[in-house]
């Protein structure tokens, strides 16, 4: 049986709104982290889909890219959060706001 | 299986055995950084000298992902110039902050491959690879003082706003794929010009413009700009400045006049929204801005509004000069701006702990280093668009070009925001030239070494631009038309 | 008729602008550790040497209807634009660069004086240099966009030169004040131009001039475009309401109140008009905005003249109200009068700078006229070169002024614009009033100086006195240039620059006539009678309590009682006059109009201030924005395409 394309799209479009709602709420630098996580995901689940609807492998090609990237993204994340905890003593990113105006 | 031609990205190939050889000799170094810095230089030059040595070739490589042609090789040649100022004006900064390390440069250079990259792909996945390559290097040069505050908040914010970007990017670069099957800029063009879902590919439109106005910082997606510039290492703000955003732009042009061809009305109506949003937002807070660096990221938000007309005009239009006036402006951008940030960070270092970029620091400047008001003049007049500066030859070309798109009142507005930028502009000299220090300074020592030479090329870019443009303009064409005819 | 220029023209017209540039590059670069007391030799020479190469250039134009013309580079091709670097030696711009160089070589000498021992020597003698090289490519650029260099340039140099003593709170305020205006007038410029370049495809002014009279463009274009360049001429050239920032911008050296703001950057918007008389003669509305602006200028700054104290700012009202004038003569296609005006201005008006200058120099810097007096024969050169210019400046038959001033107002009258005419009359009036009060006031009765300062008076050195001398020998005599009226030398010079603008006017030439005569004689009347008013009340009514007090005879008396007659007209007339003039100088000079000027700073000031809590540091508002953009983005996305 095949699982049609919408299937998919809806799929991936709730993960990236939760995503997304995730970012833009919660305090935790962690939650906040896994929140982009996920918006990454549903992209993933997108291209993969899709990649099944036109039956050709750059969709796939595409999710190793962005897979890769997100690994490099993630250290990189997880670098700061070490950083400002060390300075701070905190990962709630609603307390860094020496910046403004 | 046969060997793949390299001769495309034997320029990006040069940048990056230089960036891996700088992380092989930090370790062998002691307290002198010399040798890294040097490597960094020469890598620098030989990738420019690689890309200006390719001039003319018009070849794709790797599957038609990337390319080189003269569009390429202009970029490369700006970023090549933008990387050498930025790290001349280094070494000296961040001994003054005791961060003198080798990993500093290797993230620079890594950064302007990701941007190289950007400005040559041509194809989806190469773009987005270019993009992520040069965003991660920037977030952790940002963060590059990690043991203050300020840097590493910038980090943070950065990070988290520029990771929510990247997704809604790629979320609107998968549903490209998904109405095209391809991620070939010319397949894709092809595909949606001859597609119906049209309301779809609007919606991928918005999705990219948004991610990409974030990396150039359109407002409402600019607000990371100030913070981070503020709390960034001053050369690498200055190098945020001109640098990503020049590949932004790079990439944009691509994007919309090869990728969304097809979508061109929504587009031209979204650059120009978008772009008279900036330029107020950009000069509005650029006007009550006290603190020197954030003044220049509002005021670096409001030319990329001036930018964000001439690719209003493209689309409108259809005219090659704004595009070529994009090229320029950005070029005389890198080097004003770039410059402007030299003079604060030569400040810096003169006054690490009681400097703090704000406009009473700059008080009785003129008196106590003549040479770094002059030069901040110089720099300050340009941004400004006096004549004979490089500043005004760029809004010259650009606005004459949205006026020949027919769009007279948006190059009225432009022009009205420039105006009015003069004002924070030039209360810097106000301060500098007629205004005395509160506190007595004591010794300093002149603009030398290193920082002196990255000054001093960026004052004659300024002025090379300014007094004899004819060159560049030559080049911008060429480099835009090549870019066309793809 | 074609002329074939020497072909040495090619080098020397550029070589003009090239050796104030090559003087400013080599002070300011070695001023300071290198040349030093000796930074003014390099400028003076560089000066004198370009006036030189100016008469050479005269010599060779005055044998050729049409200008020279000599392309250097393209400098900067815009499509099929091509801007190249060119200059255009005419009749008219080779006129100005004599006055120009003249004038400047005189000045520079002048501050080599009056400078001396100032601890920025050098950095003087370079940016007035650097204003040089600006000024001369404004006037010998070819095209619009080699005319808006010199003039951002020009403007420039004012503004360093205005904050040049920094140190100064009230200079540095000018110096901004000065170029917060000037954008305002640069702004309706710089669209001007824009305008003119999508009408006509064009910037090189013989192009344009070309186009303009052979295709010509509607009405409205016209309009628009002249109105754009005047407002950039009003900001230069201190016209109502952009006059604001030139009384405040002599707080510069006086030397540069002399050449700058009187004899040559404030003319550059007079140039320009004349320059572009062909555009301005296409549209009847804006002559007449032209001339009504000028005309209410010319009366408007003389009034507010009468009330000020210091010195410098007497001249400074005077200049912005003489500027007046030759906007109005130009406003009536009176072209080559107007450009007459402005060299006999030039003369006098530098002499009247340099001359205050000189005086200050004598009292240690004293400015406030109150506290002066009686200086006639302490400073007698200064008195009497100051005189001769007063006497110009008032327009008393046969100095300069007199000759220029007369035939703007003649002109006007011919022409049937009578309304001008009169209040062009009275500004002659209160011109000549103010300038003869101002030398009352300074060298004549008694001594109000501080006793500190009196010990100190000296006349100026040599290098000081010998320009007022050659610059008052001008004043005097420079008026010939122009006799007899409407026929003079100049004006034959003159004649064919301004030809197709004429033609488009269809103005002709009328001879000398009884009416002139008349004319003549109404407005020599007009200044003595100025010049005796004030003599009244700055020397006579002065003088009467001191001998009705030694011996009160009746002779005495009925003098006593007649000037009891004089002091009601004091107590009416003058002072209703006076506060006037001091209530438009206070409450709508001051207020209102700076007031919009600061005002329009204000609001975005506060509304940068009243948005700035937005950035509220916290990264999730920023993500939250970003989204909001997006959302706002797809909906109307979702909106143009419905759904």
């Amino acid at each position: 049986m095949d699982i049609p394309i919408e299937w998919y799209l809806v799929l991936s479009a709730f993960l990236f709104v939760i995503g997304a709602a995730g970012v833009l709420t919660r305090r935790n630098m962690f939650i906040v982290l896994l929140s982009i996580e996920l918006m990454m995901n549903a992209v993933n689940i997108n291209l993969i889909g899709f990649s099944r609807l036109h039956d050709n492998f750059i969709g796939q090609h595409f999710v190793l890219f962005t897979m890769t990237v997100a690994a490099a993204e993630a250290a990189v994340g997880l670098a700061i959060v070490t950083s400002l905890f060390r300075n701070r003593q905190t990962t709630m990113v609603d307390l860094f706001d020496l910046l403004k105006g | 299986m046969p060997t793949p031609d390299v001769t495309p990205i034997i320029p990006e190939l040069i940048l990056a055995v230089a960036a891996c050889l700088v992380l092989v000799v930090e370790p062998f170094l002691k307290l002198d950084k010399t040798a890294v810095v040097a490597v960094a230089l020469t890598g620098l030059l030989a990738y420019g000298a690689a890309a200006f040595a390719l001039l003319g070739q018009d070849m794709a490589g790797f599957n038609d992902m990337i390319v080189i042609n003269d569009y390429a090789i202009f970029f490369k040649v700006l970023f090549a110039a933008a990387g050498v100022m930025t790290v001349l004006m280094s070494p000296r900064y961040l001994e003054a902050h005791d961060r003198h390390l080798g990993e500093y440069y290797a993230l620079l250079l890594f950064a302007i491959l990701g941007m190289s990259v950007l400005a040559a792909a041509r194809d989806l996945m190469a773009f987005y690879v270019g993009l992520e390559l040069m965003a991660v290097s920037s977030y952790l040069l940002a963060g590059f003082f990690r043991y203050r505050l300020r840097s590493n908040e910038a980090a943070l914010k950065y990070f988290l706003t520029g990771c929510f970007a990247s997704a809604i990017t790629l979320y609107g670069i998968s549903m490209v794929y998904g109405f095209t099957g391809a991620t070939n800029y010319a397949e894709v063009g092809t595909a949606l010009a001859g597609g119906e879902n049209t309301l779809g590919v609007a919606f991928a439109t918005a999705l990219v413009f948004a991610g990409m106005g974030f990396k150039v910082s359109v407002a409402p997606f600019h607000m990371w700009t100030p913070d981070v510039y503020e709390g960034a290492p001053t050369p690498i703000a200055g190098f945020f400045s001109v640098g990503p955003k020049a590949a932004g732009f790079a990439a944009i042009l691509m994007m919309f006049l090869a990728v969304f061809e097809a979508s061109v009305d929504t587009w031209t109506v979204i650059f120009i929204a978008f772009s008279i949003f900036t330029m107020l937002v950009g000069n509005l807070f650029a006007l009550v801005q006290r603190n020197l660096k954030r003044m220049l990221a509002y005021s670096s938000i409001a030319h990329v509004g001036y930018l964000l007309a001439g690719m209003g005009a493209i689309g409108q239009s259809g005219d090659l000069l704004a595009g070529e006036a994009i090229l320029l402006y950005l070029a005389a951008y890198t080097f004003m701006n770039l410059g402007a940030f030299g003079v604060l960070a030569y400040l810096k270092t003169q006054q690490p702990v009681t400097f703090d970029y704000t406009l009473d620091d700059m008080a009785g400047l003129a008196r106590r280093s003549p040479w770094a008001a002059i030069l901040m003049s110089l720099f300050m007049f340009s941004l400004t668009g006096i004549p004979g500066t490089a500043g005004f030859i760029g809004k010259f070309y650009l606005f004459n070009a949205v006026v020949r798109a027919d769009l007279v009142w948006l190059a009225a507005i432009a022009v009205i925001f420039s105006a009015v930028s003069a004002y924070y502009y030039l209360r810097v000299m106000v301060y500098m030239f007629f205004r005395e220090s509160e506190e007595e300074f004591v010794g300093g020592e002149a603009i030398s070494g290193p920082l002196a030479a990255s000054l001093a090329l960026a004052a004659a870019g300024v002025l090379f631009i300014g007094l004899v443009p004819a060159r560049l303009v030559d080049a911008s064409a060429t480099a835009f038309q090549n870019f066309l005819g793809l | 008729m074609e002329h074939e220029f020497a072909s040495y023209m090619n080098w020397i017209v550029p070589l003009i602008p090239a050796l104030p540039l090559t003087a400013f590059l080599v002070t300011i670069f070695f001023g300071k550790w290198f040349i030093k007391e000796q930074a003014h030799w390099l400028p003076i020479l560089a000066m004198a040497a370009a006036f030189v190469l100016s008469l050479l250039v005269w010599w060779e134009v005055r044998q050729a209807e049409e200008g020279f013309y000599v392309e250097l580079f393209t400098w900067i091709p815009v499509g099929d634009l091509q801007v190249p670097l060119a200059f255009y030696a005419d009749r008219l711009s080779t006129a100005m660069i004599m006055m120009v160089t003249g004038v400047a070589t005189l000045i520079f000498i002048y501050s080599k004086g009056y400078m001396h021992g100032d601890p920025g020597y050098y950095r003087f003698f370079s940016y007035l240099s650097l204003f040089a090289f600006s000024m001369l490519v404004l006037v010998l650029g070819a095209n619009y966009v080699m005319l808006f260099f010199g003039w951002e340039a020009v403007g420039l140099c004012s503004y360093y030169l205005i904050g040049f003593y920094y140190h100064k709170t009230s200079a540095a305020a000018a110096g901004k004040k000065a170029f917060i205006t000037n954008r305002v007038g640069d702004f309706g410029f710089s669209l001007g131009i824009f305008l003119l370049f999508v009408t006509f495809g064009t910037l090189t002014y013989t192009e344009v001039f070309e186009a303009v009279e052979v295709e010509g463009a509607g009405t409205a274009t016209m309009t628009a475009i002249a109105l754009l360049l005047f407002m950039g001429a009003m900001g230069k050239s201190a016209q109502f309401p952009l006059h604001v920032w030139l009384p405040d911008a002599m707080e510069g050296p006086t030397p540069v109140s002399a050449l700058i703001h009187a004899a040559t950057m404030v003319t550059a918007g007079v140039y320009m008009v004349a320059r572009s008389s062909v555009i301005f003669a296409s549209s009847e509305t804006a002559m007449l905005v032209v001339a009504g602006i000028g005309a209410f200028t010319a009366i408007f700054a003389a009034s507010i003249g009468i009330a000020q104290t210091d010195i410098k700012r007497v001249m400074a009202y005077s200049t912005v109200s003489q500027l007046g004038y030759m906007f109005m003569a130009l406003g009536v296609g009176a072209w080559i009068p107007a450009i007459f005006h402005l060299i006999t201005h030039a003369f006098f008006k530098a002499l009247l700078f340099l001359g205050s200058g000189s005086v200050i120099h004598a009292l240690s810097g004293e400015q406030d006229m109150r506290r002066m007096g009686g200086l006639r024969s302490r400073i007698p050169y200064t008195y009497w070169t100051l005189l001769s210019g007063a006497i110009a400046l008032s327009g008393i038959f046969p100095f300069a002024g007199f000759w220029s001033k007369d035939e703007i107002l003649g002109i006007t009258f011919k022409d049937g614009a009578y309304i001008i005419w009169a209040v062009g009359l009275v500004a002659a009036f209160i011109t000549a009033f103010y300038t003869f009060r101002l030398i009352f006031m300074t060298f004549w009765n008694e001594s109000r100086m501080e006793p500190e300062v009196e010990k100190h008076v000296h006349e100026s050195p040599w290098s000081m006195t010998v320009p007022l001398m050659v610059l008052g020998g001008l004043s005097l005599v420079g008026g010939f240039l122009g006799f007899p009226p409407e026929a003079g030398v100049f004006h034959h010079f003159l004649e064919p620059v301004f030809e197709p603008a004429n033609e488009i006017l269809g103005i002709h030439h009328e001879a000398f006539g009884a009416i002139d005569l008349t004319l003549m004689i109404v407005s020599v009347a007009v200044a003595v009678s100025g010049v005796i008013l004030a003599y009244f009340f700055y020397v006579r009514q002065r003088d009467l309590p001191e001998k009705a007090g030694a011996a009160a005879q009746p002779l005495y008396k009925a003098i006593y009682n007649k000037w009891y007659i004089d002091e009601i007209y004091d107590a009416t007339v003058v002072r209703l006059v006076i506060d006037g003039s001091r209530f438009l100088w206070r409450s709508f000079d001051a207020a209102v109009i700076d007031g919009i000027v600061n005002g329009v700073g204000k609001l975005w000031e506060v509304s940068g201030a009243a948005v700035r809590p937005a950035q509220t540091g916290k990264v999730q508002n920023y993500a939250g924005m970003m989204f909001a953009g997006v959302f706002v983005l797809l909906s109307a996305v979702i909106i143009a395409y419905g759904l």
